[in-house]
């Protein structure tokens, strides 16, 4: 079940949707980050929930100040979607394609490299909100 | 087995599936000389490594950065290790993983 990266893909995105929804019907400040409980720092992705909580509610602004990865992270969910739904109803392959292209991509030293810098950001944002 | 493949399987072996094992002897015997030297520069990564990274920062992708999954890295880096949940599956995946990776980069020599 684990080997293929279909697989835990789909696994994300189910776990992901079931965590919008749980938050959405019952507002919590659970604590679920690994790397939060043991160092009590956030990590890159820490208030992607409650981002896409406010984003949800139409505070754009707010949202994106709470965690920046929104910005493809509603996108991807949004393809990822769209490919799941041809996928089951037409029969067609567009989950792994689409995979296969974000595989490749990543794969290119400049894109993973940008992808690094661009988290850095997010992080230090993180810290900066948290000081101020 | 001749003493190049006794001590090629002493000094890759542990970077295989012991499931592979023939597979991995029977590549070590037919390869040409020339590609032996190559084995050197193939970068297999070391499944102990991969695990001792999985424990203490599986939940920001590294491991799976470490082995060469960049597009699975990622998505474990934004859903904060798989919402905790991939991180402490991967400690136990980790090492086979690591594995295959480095007999999938073997047959390419093959």
């Amino acid at each position: 079940m684990f080997k293929d990266p279909l697989h835990i893909v789909f696994m994300c995105y189910c776990a992901s949707l079931v965590w919008i929804f749980v938050n959405l019907l019952i507002p919590s400040n659970v604590v679920i980050c690994p790397f939060r409980l043991v160092t009590h720092l956030p990590c890159v992705a820490c208030g992607t929930t409650t981002a896409l909580m406010l984003l949800i509610k139409g505070h754009i602004l707010e949202a994106l100040l709470c965690n920046l990865n929104i910005i493809f992270i509603v996108p991807c969910i949004v393809l990822y979607t769209l490919s799941l739904l041809c996928d089951t109803f037409c029969g067609t392959a567009h989950t792994q394609n689409l995979y296969n292209k974000v595989n490749v991509v990543f794969k290119r030293k400049l894109y993973l490299y940008s992808f690094f810098a661009f988290e850095l950001v997010v992080w230090a944002l993180h810290f900066y909100v948290k000081l101020t | 087995m001749d003493l190049n493949t006794n001590m090629l399987m002493i000094a890759y072996g542990k970077y295989f599936p012991s499931a592979s094992a023939l597979t991995v002897k029977q590549i070590f015997e037919t390869i040409p000389e020339e590609k032996k030297a190559m084995l050197g520069m193939l970068e297999f990564k070391d499944p102990t490594i991969a695990l001792i990274i999985s424990i203490l920062v599986g939940a920001l992708g590294i491991d799976r950065f470490y082995i060469g999954d960049n597009t699975q890295g990622v998505l474990k880096l934004i859903t904060c290790g798989g919402f905790g949940l991939w991180t402490i599956v991967d400690w136990f995946l980790i090492m086979n993983s690591t594995k295959e990776k480095n007999l999938q980069k073997l047959l390419t020599l093959a």
